[in-house]
């Protein structure tokens, strides 16, 4: 057992959300070990969720709730409606968020999940601020946190590094905005895996595993070592769930947003089992401190 | 590169770590500092032979003895990698004038994405996409050939191309594509998101590899990300390349802001060109000398 809960993300086993896919995702979940599960709601129109609850409290799973922003309904746009189209998407998402019995949402809840064509605005960024105080305010009369997930530049122009991040929870200045930590963006974006941790410390309130390929942990080059001794040393006590993409479970959206064009793996339920124990054996080990 | 004379690996640097533009001023500015800190060779992003002087990049490169070598990435407007012939001519037209671009100022090498738009695509490639770029760029090789030029093929990260990500699917590509005079140009940077490591990717391209952008993980100086540049340089050295390695940087501080809008460059990665280069020549005879 570690102190961290372990979260696994739902497209790891299925492309949607639809009840079959739910019901598969929970099952599957479960029987890999971990004890929550990921949704992203890019897919919420589909997911029923009452029956969702339901079904996770039934195998005694957590979950976390994520998404992205799109370009027609983004927060950090200079124009209202845009800005109000997003607005009201996340405030959607909360409740469902809640609704599933969650109460941890995150994401890019900053921007559209996407590829920029100019930089972020002075108008856009205080919209940003804007938005999330009062998502801020909501989410906290209801018990709940947000998270703002560090994605890299090709997927934000808002935050890259958590330098920005930390920048922005200031700016917006609500004390269940924490920072999401995300090992496959920090290594596009962070110099190491360590001063990124150290300098967010308590702020920290989710983390994403993923390989800098976003396949099986460990296959790629990435310095976990350094980054489960960095969450041990500020004592980090926090979700950390694994992020996994392959071309064989494909979102009909997501999968394009996120330039899913390679196959790194077919068997959902192999890969997750696998990187239960690869993190399971990191927390361990740098839990061993030796003086 | 003709003007390299040392033994060893050809060092050069990109253009865009000096200026945004290839104006007379700019050309002058980048070749003459290119040349005093001892690069053997700069990297001449393509421009329209119509519309600067020719003879004048030509007499800078020979008063200062420096080598040139032309890039360039197709665009949305330019694109082989796709199923529309009225696309597809656009890109071979582009491809066709870099090439002679290339040969008017005595380059001997194209390279670049050449094989792709440099876009953020929504969906994946398909075969008939992967099947016109193959046949378009044996074409330009052909008229390459002819001017005693060679074409490169510059794999990209999941989010500039959707067709060539990693070393192998490259190396496959070109073995198809058959033609002699092309060969296989890796980036650290992108290779630093999509491959199993940097070594893994210089086996992969084998004997291929013919020209290699040292980038940092982040574009910014080297030595200062997450890049295990050790162990490149080891596998360059065990496998025996001798082929030309450039610095590849972007600053906001240089980049016309339509250019870093491409790359989605949105911080400032450092203020003065001639430091970067000078430090990046350093740090490439360094890693040089220690393998």
């Amino acid at each position: 057992m570690t102190a961290n809960k372990l979260g696994v993300h739902a497209l790891v086993f299925a492309g949607g959300t639809s009840p079959t896919e739910v019901d598969y995702i929970i099952d599957e979940t479960k029987k890999a070990g971990y004890d929550l599960v990921e949704f992203s709601l890019h897919d919420s129109p589909q997911l029923d969720v009452p029956a969702a609850r339901a079904s996770l409290e039934a195998a005694g799973l957590g979950v976390v709730a994520s998404r992205g922003l799109s370009f027609t309904a983004d927060v950090s746009s200079d124009d209202a409606e845009t800005v109000a189209r997003g607005a009201a998407l996340l405030h959607e998402s909360l409740a469902i968020t809640e609704g599933l019995g969650g109460t941890h949402f995150t994401g890019a809840l900053y921007s559209a999940l996407g590829k920029y064509m100019q930089p972020l605005s002075t108008a856009g960024r205080a919209n940003v601020v804007s938005v999330l105080q009062d998502l801020a305010k909501e989410a906290a009369g209801k018990g709940m946190t947000l998270g703002l997930e560090i994605c890299n530049r090709y997927e934000t122009n808002v935050i890259n590094t958590a330098a920005d991040a930390l920048r922005l929870a200031d700016d917006i200045g609500e004390d269940n905005v924490l920072i999401h930590l995300d090992s496959y963006h920090m290594n596009i974006e962070e110099d190491d895996f360590v001063r990124p941790v150290l300098l967010v410390g308590d702020r920290l309130g989710y983390v994403h595993i993923g390989e800098n390929h976003r396949g099986y942990l460990g296959s790629g080059h990435l310095d976990f070592a350094s980054f489960f001794h960095a969450l041990a040393d500020i004592s980090y006590t926090g979700p950390i769930t694994f992020e996994s993409f392959s071309s064989a479970v494909v979102s009909p959206t997501l999968s394009n947003d996120l330039s899913i064009w390679r196959n790194l793996w077919n068997d959902g339920p192999a890969l997750a089992k696998h990187a239960r124990e690869y993190m399971v054996n990191a927390i361990d080990g740098a839990s061993r401190v030796y003086r | 590169m003709a003007a390299n004379t040392t033994p060893g690996n050809a060092l050069g640097v990109h253009a865009g770590v000096w200026v945004g533009d290839w104006a007379d001023d700019s050309a002058r500015f980048a070749i003459e500092s290119s040349a005093a800190i001892g690069y053997d060779f700069i990297e001449i992003p393509a421009v329209d032979p119509r519309e600067i002087d020719l003879a004048h990049t030509v007499r800078l490169l020979e008063s200062s003895g420096l080598g040139a070598v032309v890039s360039l990435a197709l665009d949305a407007d330019s694109d082989i990698n796709t199923e529309d012939a009225a696309l597809s001519a656009r890109g071979e037209a582009l491809l066709n004038s870099a090439v002679d671009f290339a040969g008017a100022i005595g380059a001997d090498y194209v390279g670049g994405v050449t094989y792709s738009a440099m876009i953020k695509y929504d969906h994946p490639a398909t075969a008939a996409s992967r099947d016109n770029s193959l046949a378009v760029l044996g074409r330009v090789a052909d008229r390459a050939r002819a001017q005693s030029i060679r074409i490169g093929i510059e794999y990209v990260n999941r989010y500039e191309s959707n067709l060539l990500n990693t070393a192998a699917q490259t190396a496959r590509f070109i073995r198809e594509l058959g033609a002699d005079n092309v060969l296989l140009h890796l980036d650290t940077f992108h290779a630093n998101s999509e491959e199993l490591s940097l070594p893994a990717a210089v086996r992969d391209a084998g004997s291929l590899l013919g020209y290699i952008h040292a980038s940092e993980s982040h574009r910014g100086l080297l030595g200062t990300g997450v890049l295990d540049f050790p162990a490149l340089f080891g596998e360059l050295a065990a496998t025996g390349y001798a082929g030309p390695i450039t610095f590849e940087s972007f600053s906001s501080a240089v980049l016309p802001r339509s250019t870093s809008n491409t790359i989605g460059l949105w911080r400032e990665s450092w203020a003065d060109p001639y430091v970067a280069a000078r430090e990046a020549h350093a740090f490439l005879r360094e890693q040089l000398a220690a393998s």
